[in-house]
């Protein structure tokens, strides 16, 4: 038992520096919650606000569209968090039989550029190639007979315009961490399921997604995380009064409240509930994995 | 995912908070930046007197410009301008940062909130009312009581409203920054060579407008033989809408005086809804595009710039930006601006807000107040009296960088462009340039050329020219056809509150009628929910403030 | 090796083919925006730009490089990506390393991760942040772009995750040969860690580049901003409706479409660089090759 000779205070030593930067610069402004309790106004700082208790949260309540702005949110950000996991995960599985080392690497390059384009520009592009009148994709849909669809117009569509042009801009980028994963797994194992004879898609199953289990269930569990963000750039250089029933979601609406003036405390307010909603979510993910197969998840 | 990517730096919470707050910008980033002097009178120069000895020094903060470029050794604490405001008074600056103007609402929030306010600086209508409130403000009454005569005439150039704006319980608390709203209110530029090809005449009341809408719409005016023009520009912030609904009588998102003598709001009036049903008749009638939801006006402007709209209501100074580009890729293209028509015997007038830039505000305390009416008063003078180009380059423009920029306390003559047209053509007309500014001279050198057969320089001639758009802001102005905006402060607490609620069914409903989703009378129901969402509290409010003024 | 089969061969063109598709339709937009940028702003703005450029010309570029701005930023940007980096990888790797172990083994483990996950989901914004740089003494300075989020949560979490998947025996063997903590993490750890570093690596220089606010908010003079900061302060966002002379003199220069458009690549460009040149870090199966089990 050489090991037991080691003794733990290193471990505290290395963790040390990153735990005094977080106690200053995240635990240190989270004194700023208390906004979220108060009728908050530069000018008079953070001692010279009002109190105003829960009035914040009852006022957010108060508005006459919160329930529908939450089911777009929670709707919207879903769809997302499931299809920003299953698309870049399939995407590397695929790229993953791809032998030619060039194409490969062609392919993993283009994918990863729409991740540093603006929403700003898109916004403008898919107005263009989306246009019932004059897009290309109702031009093609054109060839099967099928009606032009507006698709940036009409509640029924917009909410899957948002998920799959989110999906368009991410999925390559976020490809890049599931094929570190993949990268992990040991060739041995693939060696002797050749042996035994097993066929490419029951490798796959064996082998490599059981190799990758870990990667995904974490990063399923942390887009919990994001439950209530449905992405504000996006939505907001897409959306339009005409979809504001499907498309109008907590930020946008945030950002409409702070146009007149800057309303930080009812905005501090839906950021603390988007934080403990978060903190739930993924702490019981956290609790339910360790009761039930003894994992942890991080 | 890539939230949490990013996230490393500041929480998907901050950025959303930081994306409301930042957003607000947009609202005070107009800077109507007029750059040619005036026929104003040059008047005696350094006529405030006395000059600080020894010198003073104000703190401040800075907003920067992208397409301000300071020449070698010069920074922002040390340039023309600030050089000028110490030989001339004594007064030297010192900025304690400079941010970009993208910044400047979330910067300057955040200086308040952290109490390290400089001597004097430039607030939001918000920030100065909360400034004031929290006692913070130094009363600058006596010192605009002794300020020179031309600063009072220039702060009281577009009417007395902005100064009014800047008391609060009688006392002077700022200095407004006035804009331009009156002389950018909307007019209906029509593509007159469209108008010619459908035998049709200048607009003169609503029926006409209605009449050119349609024949733009059915007659093919491009004469491709495809049916692929609309009448009128919509986008779908209405914002190209606010003439056509002044026509009618109806205001968007103002506060007018009832008959009561109460202030009402504009945009549930029943001439609004007047206004929506015709809406709806010319989107019916395919004049309108079908796809104007989802079109901003940055999208709006496509369509006009390639030929497949022939009419919209804007700003005089549309001319430049966007019809230029029209005029550029269409030889045959040729735009002029007329003004608002109305659907009845009684004259349509503008709508005009407060327009306000800011409030330039001074630290509780502060020595020398009376040295920011000396700093305005240079202004004044170098920016808009100025006759001598040599001046003109060292101070404002020297045809590389906007050193007018450099200024560290401005405010904006409302009807600044419309007296510089009125010069420029009695030039054109009596070949007599003696009278005009280097300025002036840059604008009348342009017509000339546009004369000349330049068509890059169209634009010019369309705003500056005999015909120009500044005519119809001078007919405006010489008729006062002008409604103000009432109500001039700063939000009140429930509008603030209430506002999202409220225009988001303004909007929606606006829309759904317009594009033939919801039949006329869902206005009167949308009056109804808006009056219970916070409208009539909010009415309540305004007018309790309107009250005790 | 085992791709003899016919179907399998089937499969393998059916997939190039759909990935090939996929690539196709992430580069055509870029082609647009690139061709939008080299277009005058008249073709721009009225929509007429597909996929190549209409009038070219290099107005927007010169616009976006003309101002003195552009060089000093980007030094600001790279002193930034090299300090950050540097700090942001160090301290993941030394996070993660204890956070790693078994909770048997480290038994406060758990707790310090929880302590860390909070503040990725709690914040107090903007304002209390703003006045801890400034009392901390580093607003203004390159290190308020540095410390404020040099500890990537998110990161170490993902590494962790990555050592755990480690063979434990080699780190046992390690420790029998008498090694510490710290050649344990970089001898051993370190190294059979590559493609996971090569990707966080990646993740911390592209989140340094891209981040704009910080700068903004933190710098006190644009001298002093990195590079995604300054370009976008010259995409003026204009209030269309109320445009000013001023702004309708610049726009007819230059549209904003065209500028946005430039200011992507000369944004983005050297980062899109990188990816490439890291991708020989993701090769399959090489880094755990040798590891018998």
């Amino acid at each position: 038992m050489k090991r037991s000779t080691l003794s733990n205070w290193p471990l505290h030593l290395l963790l040390l520096p990153a735990v005094i930067l977080l106690l200053v610069y995240c635990y240190g402004p989270m004194f700023g919650i208390v906004i979220a309790f108060q009728k908050f106004i530069p000018a008079k700082g953070f001692l010279g606000s009002d109190w105003i208790g829960f009035d914040n949260f009852r006022y957010i309540l108060s508005l006459s569209d919160m329930r529908e702005i939450m089911w777009n949110t929670v709707y919207i950000s879903v769809m997302k968090i499931i299809a920003g996991v299953v698309v870049p995960l399939t995407v590397s599985l695929l790229l993953n039989e791809i032998r030619h080392r060039l194409f490969k690497r062609g392919v993993q390059t283009l994918i990863y550029l729409p991740h540093f384009l603006s929403w700003v520009i898109l916004g403008g592009i898919l107005v263009d190639i989306l246009s019932p009148s004059t897009g290309i994709v109702n031009a093609f849909l054109g060839l099967f007979g099928i009606n032009p669809v507006y698709f940036l117009g009409e509640n029924s569509w917009f909410p899957y315009v948002l998920v799959i042009s989110d999906i368009w801009k991410e999925f390559g980028f976020s490809t890049i961490i599931y094929l570190a994963a993949l990268t992990g797994i040991n060739p041995s194992l693939y060696e002797a399921a050749v042996m035994d004879g097993a066929s490419r898609i029951k490798q796959i199953w064996h082998i490599t997604l059981p190799g990758i289990r870990t990667i995904v269930v974490l990063l399923m569990t942390l887009s919990l995380g994001n439950v209530l963000n449905a992405g504000f750039e996006q939505v907001f250089n897409l959306y339009s009064p005409q979809v504001y029933d499907s498309g109008d979601i907590i930020d946008t609406y945030v950002y409409r409240m702070g146009l007149i003036s800057a309303q930080y405390g009812p905005a501090t307010a839906i950021g603390l509930f988007k934080s403990v909603i978060s903190l739930v979510l993924i702490s019981t993910t956290y609790y339910l994995a360790y009761k039930f197969a003894k994992y942890r998840i991080f | 995912m890539k939230r949490k990517f990013t996230g490393i730096l500041i929480g998907a919470i901050i950025a959303t908070l930081s994306l409301a707050a930042c957003a607000n910008n947009s609202n005070d980033k107009a800077s109507p930046s007029p750059s040619q002097t005036s026929d104003a009178p040059a008047s005696p120069t350094g006529s405030t007197g006395g000059k600080y000895d020894p010198p003073i020094t104000l703190t401040t903060v800075n907003q920067s410009h992208p397409t301000v470029k300071y020449a070698d050794g010069d920074t922002v604490d040390n340039n023309p301008w600030t050089r000028e405001y110490e030989d001339r008074y004594g007064i030297k600056i010192k900025s304690l940062w400079s941010v970009d103007a993208t910044q400047w609402e979330q910067k300057t929030n955040l200086m308040i909130a952290t109490g390290d306010i400089p001597d004097f600086f430039q607030a939001t209508p918000v920030q100065f009312k909360q400034l004031a409130e929290a006692d913070l403000l130094h009363d600058l009454s006596a010192a605009y009581d002794s300020a020179p005569e031309r600063v009072k005439s220039l702060l009281n150039e577009g009417g007395s409203a902005a100064l009014d704006s800047a008391k609060i319980g009688g006392k002077l608390l700022a200095i407004p920054f006035t804009g331009t709203p009156k002389e950018g209110a909307q007019m209906i530029w029509i593509r007159t060579d469209w108008l010619k090809k459908v035998n049709l005449s200048e607009p003169k009341t609503m029926d006409d407008l209605l009449k050119i809408s349609e024949a733009f719409t059915t007659q093919d005016p491009d004469g491709n033989n495809k049916n692929d023009t609309f009448g009128l520009a919509v986008d779908n912030a209405f914002s190209t809408l606010t003439g056509f609904f002044n026509g009618f009588h109806a205001y968007n998102n103002i506060w007018i005086k009832g008959q009561d003598g109460k202030l009402a709001y504009s945009s549930i009036q029943p001439e609004m809804k007047t206004a929506l049903g015709i809406l709806q008749e010319m989107f019916k009638n395919k004049q309108i595009d079908p796809e104007f939801g989802s079109k901003d006006f940055s999208k709006v402007i496509e369509s006009i710039v390639s030929g497949k709209i022939g009419m919209f209501f804007n700003s005089p100074f549309s001319g430049l930006y966007p019809l230029q580009q029209n005029i550029d890729q269409d030889p045959n293209a040729e735009w002029k601006a007329f003004p608002i028509v109305s659907n009845d015997a009684e004259p349509a007038k503008n709508q005009a807000a407060l327009g306000t830039i800011g409030y330039w505000v001074v630290k509780k305390g502060t020595k020398n107040p009376e040295a920011l009416f000396s700093m305005l008063d240079m202004w004044t003078e170098i920016f808009y009296e100025n006759k001598d180009p040599e001046i003109n380059s060292k101070f404002v423009n020297d045809g590389n960088t906007e050193i007018w920029q450099m200024n560290k306390i401005a405010a904006y003559r409302a009807f600044k462009n419309t007296d510089q047209r009125i010069k420029v053509i009695k030039a054109l007309d009596s070949g007599d340039t003696s009278d005009l500014t280097g300025d002036d001279m840059g604008v009348y050198d342009k017509i000339q050329k546009f004369e000349a057969g330049d068509r890059s320089l169209w634009g010019w001639n369309a705003i500056f020219g005999k015909d120009g758009s500044m005519g119809v802001t001078d007919q405006y102005r010489q008729l006062n056809a002008y409604l103000s905006d009432e109500f001039i402060t700063s939000p009140l607490t429930l509008m603030s509150e209430r506002s999202a609620d409220m225009n988001k069914i303004q909007l929606e409903t606006f829309t759904k009628i317009i594009f033939n989703a919801a039949p006329i009378d869902e206005f009167d129901k949308f009056v109804t929910e808006w009056k219970k969402r916070g409208g009539d509290a909010v009415t309540e409010e305004v007018n309790e403030w309107y009250a005790n003024r | 090796m085992h791709y003899t089969t016919r179907p399998m061969r089937v499969f393998q063109w059916f997939n190039a083919f759909l990935l090939g598709l996929l690539a196709l339709l992430c580069v055509l937009p870029i082609i647009h925006i690139l061709a939008v940028s080299f277009s005058s702003s008249a073709a721009a703005t009225a929509g007429l730009v597909r996929f190549w450029p209409i009038d070219f010309n290099v107005k927007s570029y010169e616009f976006v490089l003309s101002s003195g701005l552009f060089l000093k930023s980007l030094l600001v940007t790279l002193e930034r990506v090299g300090i950050g980096v540097a700090v942001n990888m160090l301290l993941t790797l030394i996070t993660a390393y204890p956070l790693s172990k078994d909770s048997e083994r480290f038994k406060q483990r758990t707790i310090y991760t929880w302590f860390m996950l909070v503040t990725i989901l709690f914040s107090g914004g903007i304002v209390p942040l703003f006045m801890i740089v400034r009392e901390t003494g580093i607003m203004g300075s390159i290190w308020a772009l540095i410390l404020p989020g040099a500890v990537p949560v998110f990161n170490v979490i993902l590494l962790l995750n990555f050592f755990r998947n480690l063979p434990k025996e080699l780190e046992e063997a390690a420790f029998i040969d008498g090694a510490g903590h710290m050649s344990t993490l970089f001898r051993i750890f370190v190294p059979l860690s590559l493609p996971a570093l090569a990707t966080i690596g990646l993740l911390t220089v592209v989140n340094h580049w891209n981040a704009w606010f910080d700068g903004l908010i933190f710098m006190n003079s644009p001298d002093r901003y990195p590079l995604q900061s300054y370009l976008q302060t010259i995409i003026i966002q204009r209030d269309y409706s109320n445009m000013t002379e001023q702004d309708l003199k610049t726009m007819q220069l230059i549209s904003d479409r065209t500028i946005k458009s430039a200011q992507i690549f000369l944004g983005a460009l050297p980062i899109l660089l990188l990816y490439p040149f890291l991708q020989k870090y993701f090769v399959t199966g090489i880094t755990l090759g040798s590891v018998k089990e």
